[in-house]
């Protein structure tokens, strides 16, 4: 009974850490693109398929890399590398399973400085049903591209933004309130209310019941 | 009183003396005696089941009364969750739900079914899915949810000006779903017909989220019948699948997935329960009424049928010893008929409509035009889940169906399928998995005589688990070219949270009988934390 009280009493405070350090974590936000537009979108059948793109100019502290790919049930893996002439900065990759979104994000190791003139090579791995690209096309040509070198892709460079997520809290609360039955911020003492009973209601049984 | 006297003395007096009794008397008196003893018998036998009957006539409560109060606030629990992300997922950012509230609506408004073609919903419904920017919200996770005073004014107007309720009833693939569930959610739309369309869609929301809670009840009760000896460890079970972010998510939302979890449940609760205590006609009256309940909810419930049907035989031939062959039988045709009416029903009317027998079903299924040998499709359903054995043609290039479409997706893939945790957390997780696998596998071990001696019941159980998946990894098979892997969704099987529950439950023992409350204790907290991150995503995905 005691290293029950003390496992819930221990866990429970590690959960309260954890989510006050989650909290005082920035969300990420777009510090820059390579400045392609989103002017087409090509179905491609078959994976296995890698281009090497200008990328423009590369954010100092981008940790994440969205590119313009879309799923329609499954994604395929998506690997990328960052370039300065021929030396590798990063490189990173999404694994594949991922689910329907116009976009997929791509974690890159952190960038220490801002890379001018840099150059991403993208491959899409094997694939169980086609995706779409977006960008605009290399060449006009009548027929649509089959792999990815007829696209010039758009790429958007993540980093962490400036603000925490406790200072975007009012923000967070006020959106909340928009778009549901009863509407208003006060909504977000309702969840607030509800968690702490599921969590309260869970420890108590917890305590009860296992010993 | 001269009356009475002969009445009690047949009835509390031995044959043997009433044979006395026949030779002293005459004729007449003799018939006047056995005409009382009847009387007598009659009122006795009529007597005596009278106050098992008045106990037998509130069973219910007593049933109610019987069940543990861990387990009524494990259901309060998952109620409680569920309710707060039905306030946490904004309106028809749930799969399906658009069209699971446009089938009550049709239901409620117009007293008829939908069907298969594409179409609109009615006026009022798409006007506010416009408004809410549904559709650009929907499979763009860089895209919140309306966040200005001018949007929820254009939202606001639209749904003061009471638009039409009426549809086409065009509802594409939801129409093949049976009606039990929606014309149950007409009751919380009818009682909030006079607010607004999303007033409605919340209450409907919180009918489901009881739902959640029968679940976790039943799920609790059938921790209780297969462990029965450990006390804490139905605790631990309960309270895993209350706590469970899917479970909450899809229970928080206008999709018939919620009351498919709660009969699936109970059905695996009833029939652990005949396993131990027989299969009374009751009893079997229950799983028959269940199964139909399942059939009426939603056709992934065909899945667990085989597996019912087998746990009637088994059990029918156990009870044949106690009940004789005849009663057993009976019970066993009682309870397949009951099981069986809704899709005799559903067939017949579909046969006098001049319909395939299977209805809309049969296109949905594309039954018709199934492609392929039964070894490819045995090959498709494999790799489906498990990695690809040597011989075997890749159905899934590129992909590791067992990691990165079943246990990725289950640490968290909300919303229309597009919001999900960063990469890494879907890695870490793999650690906690393990040790609680790991530790699964030591519960196991430790119970194995007891497994042994359950064995025909597990058999049970692990055919209605196949059974679920086989027609999950059919249905992707069938529908590969129109909608690719589209049904590789980990909600379609917690139909089998109770089993999910069993296995957390014998990990926390499989830490021992000294550890075991502790890591259960342990476990409770780490579903805690997953469901309040899980939450944590979803508001910072649609409104950060």
């Amino acid at each position: 009974m005691q290293s029950v009280r003390i496992t819930l009493a221990v866990a429970l405070t590690l959960l309260v850490v954890v989510i006050v350090g989650v909290l005082s974590q920035s969300p990420p936000v777009v510090a820059g693109t390579n400045s392609v537009p989103i002017q087409a979108d090509v179905e491609i059948k078959k994976g296995d398929t890698s281009s090497c793109q200008q990328a423009g100019t590369i954010p100092q502290g981008t940790s994440a890399i969205r590119v313009g790919v879309e799923a329609r049930a499954v994604g395929p893996r998506v690997a990328i590398k960052v370039l300065s002439g021929s030396r590798v900065l990063a490189a990173g990759a999404r694994e594949a399973g991922w689910t329907k979104a116009i976009t997929v994000t791509v974690p890159v190791p952190r960038l220490s400085h801002t890379i001018r003139g840099a150059r991403i090579c993208i491959n899409i791995g094997s694939t169980v049903e086609p995706f779409r690209v977006y960008g605009v096309l290399a060449q006009p040509t009548a027929t649509a591209p089959s792999n990815l070198q007829g696209v010039r892709l758009r790429f958007e460079y993540l980093r962490p933004g400036p603000r925490s997520w406790w200072s975007l809290i009012s923000s967070t609360a006020y959106h909340m309130g928009l778009g549901r039955a009863a509407g208003g911020t006060w909504i977000v003492f309702l969840v607030l209310a509800l968690v702490s009973a599921v969590a309260i209601l869970a420890a108590r049984v917890t305590l009860e019941e296992l010993r | 009183m001269s009356k009475r006297k002969p009445t009690s003395t047949p009835v509390r007096t031995p044959t043997r003396q009433s044979t006395t009794e026949r030779s002293v008397g005459t004729r007449a008196f003799n018939r006047k005696a056995q005409a009382a003893r009847q009387r007598a018998t009659r009122k006795q036998t009529r007597r005596r089941p009278r106050r098992p009957t008045s106990r037998r006539s509130f069973p219910v409560r007593e049933l109610l009364r019987r069940i543990p109060r861990a387990a009524w606030i494990c259901a309060l629990v998952a109620c409680l969750n569920a309710a707060c992300w039905s306030i946490i997922t904004p309106p028809f950012q749930v799969p399906d739900e658009p069209s699971h509230f446009g089938y009550t609506q049709l239901l409620a408004e117009d007293l008829r079914l939908p069907t298969s073609a594409r179409g609109t919903y009615s006026p009022e419904e798409s006007a506010v899915v416009h408004d809410l920017h549904q559709s650009e919200v929907e499979g763009d996770p860089n895209t919140h949810t309306i966040s200005s005073a001018k949007e929820q004014q254009i939202l606001q107007e639209d749904l003061d000006s009471h638009l039409s309720r009426h549809g086409e009833g065009a509802l594409g693939g939801v129409a093949a779903d049976p009606p039990l569930y929606p014309l149950l959610e007409i009751v919380p739309y009818g009682l909030a017909s006079a607010g607004s369309l999303l007033d409605q869609l919340e209450l409907m929301r919180l009918q489901s989220a009881l739902m959640a809670g029968i679940t976790a009840l039943f799920v609790f009760l059938f921790v209780r019948e297969t462990l029965p000896t450990v006390r804490w460890a139905w605790t631990v079970g309960g309270l895993a699948v209350a706590l469970m972010p899917l479970l909450g998510f899809m229970s928080g939302s206008v999709n018939p997935d919620s009351m498919l979890f709660a009969v699936s449940a109970a059905i695996f609760y009833a029939i652990a329960r005949a396993f131990r205590r027989g299969l009374t006609r009751r009893m079997a009256i229950a799983i028959g009424a269940l199964t139909a309940v399942g059939l009426l909810t939603k056709l992934n419930f065909i899945g667990l049928a085989p597996g019912v049907i087998l746990a009637l035989i088994v059990l029918t031939v156990r009870a044949t010893p106690t009940y004789g062959r005849r009663v057993a039988c009976l019970s066993l045709g009682l309870a397949l008929a009951i099981a069986a009416s809704p899709v005799c029903l559903y067939f017949l009317v579909n046969l006098l409509s001049g319909h395939p027998g299977l209805g809309i079903v049969s296109t949905t299924l594309h039954l018709g035009k199934a492609q392929g040998s039964i070894f490819s499709k045995i090959s498709y359903v494999w790799q489906f889940y498990l990695p690809r054995l040597p011989g075997m043609t890749s159905d899934f290039p590129g992909l590791a169906t067992t990691r990165q479409l079943w246990f990725d997706r289950s640490v968290g893939m909300y919303g229309w399928l597009d919001t999900s945790f960063p990469v890494w957390v879907e890695t870490v997780t793999l650690i906690p998995a393990g040790v609680i696998g790991l530790l699964f596998v030591r519960g196991v071990v430790g119970a194995r005589s007891a497994l042994r001696r359950h064995s025909l019941e597990l058999i049970v159980y692990a055919v209605m688990g196949f059974g679920l998946l086989v027609l999950i990894g059919l249905s992707c098979y069938f529908n590969a070219a129109s909608e690719g892997v589209n049904f590789a969704e980990p909600r379609y099987l917690l139909p089998l949270l109770p089993l999910l529950a069993v296995a957390f439950a014998l990990a926390a023992r499989g830490a021992g009988r000294r550890w075991g409350p502790t890591v259960g204790a342990a476990l409770i907290v780490l579903l805690l934390a997953h469901d309040i991150f899980s939450q944590l995503q979803v508001i910072g995905r649609f409104y950060g």
